[in-house]
């Protein structure tokens, strides 16, 4: 069974964002993050075609959380939502091009415990070739 | 032996007939495929999404499917299907005895430092207090998209058999 998580995070790790992005792990972090954070989370890898117990094709799900607080960016004050909204789209250009990621949710979503903080989820779909490694939409 | 055939006018008609009446007989077999569709997603949402009482200290949502200008929409509505959907966000510290839920998620962070004692929030419509720890994404709408897509062939095929048989 393969996964893109530890690929994606190290990609991600090589590009520019409107803003210094502090954070970027696979899942919760164990220690309080430093914002803007990325969490990335694999929720679904389904095999697709076995052939004689060899997995070929398998389908893969991530989401991709984006955190940040309000922030001063060049002296300008910037909102969170802007802010995550910057990260996103870098993100979503990242795995568009470099993958070919299906995107099925763009989307702000609430954050239950600190109103100060906005969290935006990416979700993206792809069908992994195992044997070969090419991703299909 | 070289035979020629001519397609007279009224054959002409004829075949237009025919072909009119594939057409329509087609739209219809889309629009009825699209609507099988619908209602297995929406039945099959209604199955994974917490839709009664309350789920975790939140308000469920409620599920429909309705026709749109392009086909039908699948539903799932409420003030908290967000959280159940995709969670509460990045909350939570440690090991948790009473939510394997949590702990398969490896729920480890907690932003305001609420451990294992989580938190308690009061519901703005009731006043009533409610504790929680978080919640992961149960995800109910990704769930019954692939479940509907996995049923997909079926359905098409059921359809294609009931109108063309």
């Amino acid at each position: 069974m393969k996964s893109l998580t530890s690929e994606i995070i190290t990609l991600l790790k090589t590009k520019s964002y409107p803003v210094t992005v502090k954070t970027i792990v696979e899942g919760y972090p164990a220690t309080t993050p430093t914002y803007p954070a990325i969490i990335v989370q694999e929720i679904d890898n389904i095999s697709n075609k076995t052939l004689l117990g060899e997995e070929l094709y398998s389908t893969l799900t991530y989401d991709i959380e984006i955190y940040a607080r309000d922030m001063i960016v060049a002296t300008v004050a910037t909102s969170s939502k802007t802010t995550v909204k910057g990260i996103a789209s870098m993100v979503d250009t990242t795995l568009n091009s470099y993958y070919g990621f299906k995107r099925t949710v763009a989307s702000l979503v609430p954050y239950s415990v600190d109103n100060t903080v906005s969290r935006y989820l990416l979700r993206y779909t792809v069908i992994l070739d195992n044997k070969n490694n090419i991703t299909y939409r | 032996m070289n035979k020629t055939i001519v397609l007279g006018n009224e054959g002409i008609k004829a075949l237009k007939n025919s072909l009119l009446a594939i057409n329509t007989q087609l739209e219809n077999t889309i629009d009825a495929c699209e609507r099988e569709i619908a209602e297995y997603g929406a039945n099959a949402l209604s199955e994974l999404a917490p839709i009664s009482a309350k789920y975790d200290g939140n308000y469920s949502g409620s599920v429909s499917f309705n026709p749109t200008e392009n086909g039908y929409e699948v539903s799932y509505e409420g003030e908290q299907v967000a959280y159940i959907e995709f969670g509460t966000g990045i909350t939570g510290e440690g090991y948790y005895p009473d939510s394997d839920i949590l702990n398969q998620a490896n729920w480890r962070y907690d932003i305001n430092d609420h451990g294992l004692g989580g938190w308690v929030y009061k519901d703005h419509r009731t006043g009533e207090e409610f504790h929680s720890v978080g919640m992961v994404g149960e995800k109910p709408v990704y769930r019954a998209y692939r479940k509907t897509e996995q049923e997909l062939p079926n359905i098409v095929k059921r359809v294609l058999n009931e109108k063309f048989n």
